[in-house]
């Protein structure tokens, strides 16, 4: 059994937190009405969630400005995974096919159309689709198998944004104009703008440039562990390694590197001060301008903006440094997610 | 100073606005405020066009918000039933309000508005940084100037203070774009000629003295000039074998002037600017007391080219006091900060006042003014500008402070090795003029032809276009520049 625990503001009620409560606590249960939530994608303006219920196992909803509750994709469809931006949803079957929905306003900008389809895969190859993943303003699909991985764009076709050949990437994340795959090997590639040390390791500092082939990151070749997990802030990278330590490189601009350093951003990953060998790191995640860290303990620790206080402070104070979040739920934090300005986390009871 | 183009805009919002800060310190009047209203109602969804369709939430928001300030409007004026759309509200209205709860009502709207303007301006704030700011779309800095005038509207409302309403003006006019008839800058300019005077008591205090002084002393003494030459030498080491002595030029004619434009010769112009008011009026202490409290953009770091460079957004009373404060310890690069290549007199036209565009301008292929680009650079000591060009001509015209200039011509390009031609850098050298064994790492800068020029108070630079250039304050300093091609 778990339960949804949220910090940072929901101000079109996507998630029915009460704005008075927002002023008193620092994180708060999820009500009950959206609780048996097992997935959950937020982006300020609507949120996407997963309803488990005993008939179905894939009831997905959404809820936020100019919206009450709406199930989406019709349950037959089990649709597994979703990502949403700010104008489309796309849904992941289990047999893999792409389900997408598009998101209109009228001509006077007040009622929301929802537009379902398929996507046709088109020139892309009838290997399955692993996972969806979104940024504000787009959406991305991973096919992977070990022969080949290649990342879409997801529009009305499927836009070939990078291929991976005789690459098996198992992990995919995406900043607001950056890229990061990661390998079951642990090598790790990153692309796009990098005029605020996006990508890693990177001497160009030219913000005019953007490199559009997938840039492999020598960095950890040298260390003794691999990178397990990557995930992508909007302008900043999490990297967490098989020895349970966190690496971050990126913009620094409202501390959310958690070096503890005025520098306004750097390419060169740099370890992130946490814990112990006893309490590794377990799972990252990162919104636009914050980063979260969960420990094997469950303890949880977070950094960066916190003026919507999504790194759930007791002020509303940025941090460049970590700083733990104190425990106000009962039993052990399993599972953390970030939304734009916004922290979810999932305790076991 | 205003070289953008009139908008297609209907000026009526524009003019409602205007009227509505000029009478008093006060909110606007009842009439005015309903027909504001109304035209916000109507004209403010016209602001970000149809690029918002691919953007339904934020058209949404945005819908939302005008009803709101059109409902706050009306309810003050006809004294219609409220209804607060929220459940979460503590103000609870009944069907008829008395006075006191609609005013409560009114209060929660506006409050909730604002809370919600600025979440949407730091969602825009987000999209203006993603990649290069050119290469941003437009209609992002758009919607920036529309929530600011949004914000503005709902200030009044809420009687803020001018320098919060004037804060914010500042910030929709220096990320965004002057839309709406650039109503931001003129709402601006109302309220800071009402509160300049008391702004800053401490400033007022012993500006008197500095300001004589100045007068006195408007261009730089024969004694200091010499003295400054020494010390540009000191300054600017790595002098090659190959160096020229500027062209100067007293007064220059059209003519005179026309032929090193033609020629392509740099000059430096003494007494062509003697009639500008800014020369005897402008010292640190007086951009800090009619400016103060408006907000530029900083460049933070000593170089463009260097990593930690970055800009940040402060008043120019947070710049004064943080990077023009005469300091003795030797400054780290962090510790300088420069109001640079900025178009200052289109934010605050009460300065452009004391300038002129110069006549020399309107020999350029287009003879007019609205095509000369005008900016400003102001800062402490030790400002650098790496090595350099521009592509159209420049009048560089110091009004107080003095800088040290480095010029190479075109045909050196080759020497001082410039950024690859695909990067935003394609105009700047990668050397540094004055690293210390510059000669030894490129030998062949042993015999660039170029020249040093201390440019002082009162003097202008022509630099003609491609003149590749290294500028430096020597001392706290504020120079002009005008392109114009």
């Amino acid at each position: 059994m778990a339960e949804l625990y949220f910090c940072g503001t929901d101000m079109y009620h996507c998630l029915r937190i009460n704005q008075k409560e927002t002023n008193v606590k620092s994180v708060f249960k999820v009500p009950t009405s959206i609780q048996h939530v097992s997935e959950v994608e937020f982006n300020h303006f609507y949120a996407v969630y997963l309803k488990q219920s005993s008939q179905n196992q894939y009831s997905w909803f959404m809820n936020g400005l100019g919206l009450s509750e709406t199930q989406i994709f019709a349950s037959a469809l089990l649709i597994k995974d979703v990502a949403a931006c700010k104008n489309s949803i796309v849904g992941l079957s289990e047999d893999g096919s792409l389900y997408r929905i598009k998101l209109e306003a009228d001509d006077n900008g007040e009622l929301l159309f929802l537009k379902t389809s398929e996507i046709k895969t088109g020139e892309a190859s009838s290997d399955p689709f692993k996972k969806v993943v979104a940024n504000e303003n787009q959406i991305f699909v991973l096919q992977s198998t070990p022969e080949m991985s290649s990342i879409y764009m997801v529009e009305d076709n499927l836009v070939l944004v990078a291929q991976f050949p005789d690459k098996y990437i198992v992990e995919f994340s995406v900043g607001l104009g950056h890229f990061v795959a990661l390998s079951d090997t642990g090598a790790l590639w990153n692309w796009g703008h990098c005029g605020r040390s996006e990508l890693a390791s990177s001497t160009e500092m030219n913000v005019m440039t953007v490199i559009d082939k997938p840039r492999r990151v020598e960095f950890f070749d040298d260390l003794p562990c691999i990178v397990v997990k990557v995930s992508c802030g909007g302008w900043h990278t999490l990297a967490l390694t098989s020895e349970g330590d966190i690496y971050s490189w990126g913009w620094n601009e409202s501390g959310q590197l958690g070096h503890n350093t005025a520098v306004t951003s750097r390419s060169d990953p740099h370890p992130v001060d946490l814990g112990s060998a006893e309490d590794p790191v377990v799972d990252i995640a990162a919104g636009s301008r914050h980063s979260l860290a969960l420990l094997k303990s469950g303890r949880l620790f977070s950094w960066g903006r916190n003026k919507e206080g999504q790194c759930g402070f007791g002020s509303k104070d940025s941090s460049g440094e970590p700083v733990e979040i104190s425990k106000s739920w009962n039993g052990t934090a399993a599972k953390i997610k970030c939304g734009k300005w916004s922290t979810f986390i999932s305790v076991k009871v | 100073m205003e070289t953008s183009a009139p908008d297609s805009y209907p000026p009526s919002l524009v003019e409602l606005l205007e009227g509505a800060f000029k009478e008093t310190a006060e909110t606007p009047t009842s009439q005015k405020r309903l027909r504001l209203a109304s035209q916000a109602d109507k004209e403010l969804p016209g602001i970000p066009p149809d690029e918002l369709l691919n953007d339904p939430f934020i058209q949404l928001a945005l819908n939302r918000l005008l009803k709101s300030l059109k409902n706050v409007f009306l309810n003050k004026v006809t004294g219609a039933a409220v209804g607060v759309q929220d459940d979460n509200d503590s103000c609870k209205i009944s069907t008829s309000p008395s006075e006191e709860e609609k005013g409560c009502a009114n209060q929660v709207l506006v409050e909730k508005a604002l809370v919600e303007l600025s979440s949407l301006t730091n969602y825009t704030w987000e999209q203006l940084n993603i990649g290069h700011w050119k290469s941003v779309p437009r209609i992002w800095r758009k919607l920036y100037t529309c929530l600011a005038i949004l914000k503005v509207c709902f200030l009044v409302l809420k009687r803020s203070s001018d320098i919060e309403v004037i804060k914010e003006c500042d910030m929709g006019i220096l990320m965004g774009e002057p839309i709406c008839q650039n109503v931001l800058s003129k709402i601006a300019e109302e309220i800071s000629s009402r509160i300049s005077i008391s702004a800053n008591p401490k400033v007022n205090c012993n500006d008197n003295t500095n300001h004589e002084v100045m007068t006195m002393t408007p261009t730089t003494s024969e004694q200091e000039k010499v003295d400054l030459v020494e010390r540009g030498k000191v300054v600017l080491k790595n002098k090659s074998s190959n160096e020229f002595e500027v062209t100067l030029a007293k007064k220059p004619s059209l003519q005179e002037f026309l032929s090193f434009m033609n020629t392509e010769t740099p000059a430096l112009l003494s007494d062509t600017i003697n009639h500008w008011p800014a020369l005897n009026k402008w010292n640190v202490e007086y951009i800090h007391r009619v400016a103060g409290f408006r907000t530029v953009p900083v460049e933070v770091g000593q170089k463009y080219t260097s990593e930690d460079w970055t800009q940040k957004v402060m008043t120019i009373d947070e710049f004064i006091n943080k990077y023009m404060k005469p300091s003795t310890e030797i400054k780290c690069p962090d510790d300088i900060g420069y109001v640079a290549q900025y178009h200052l007199f289109r934010q605050l036209p009460e300065l452009g006042k004391d300038i002129r565009v110069p006549e020399y301008c309107t020999l350029g292929s287009i003879s007019d003014n609205e095509n000369v680009e005008i900016n400003a650079w102001f800062g402490p000591a030790d400002t650098i500008s790496p090595t350099h060009y521009d592509p159209n001509h420049n009048i560089l015209v110091q009004i107080f402070g003095s800088k040290i200039i480095r010029l190479f011509p075109p045909s050196e390009s080759s020497k001082l090795k410039p950024h690859p031609e695909s990067s935003l850098l394609f105009n700047t050298s990668q050397l540094d003029v004055e690293q210390d064994d510059l000669f030894v790492a490129h030998p062949e800068m042993k015999n660039a032809k170029h020249c040093d020029i201390i440019l002082n108070a009162g003097e202008a630079l022509y630099i003609p276009p491609k003149w590749w250039h290294y500028v430096k304050s020597l001392e706290p300093s504020f120079s002009v520049s005008f392109w114009f091609e």
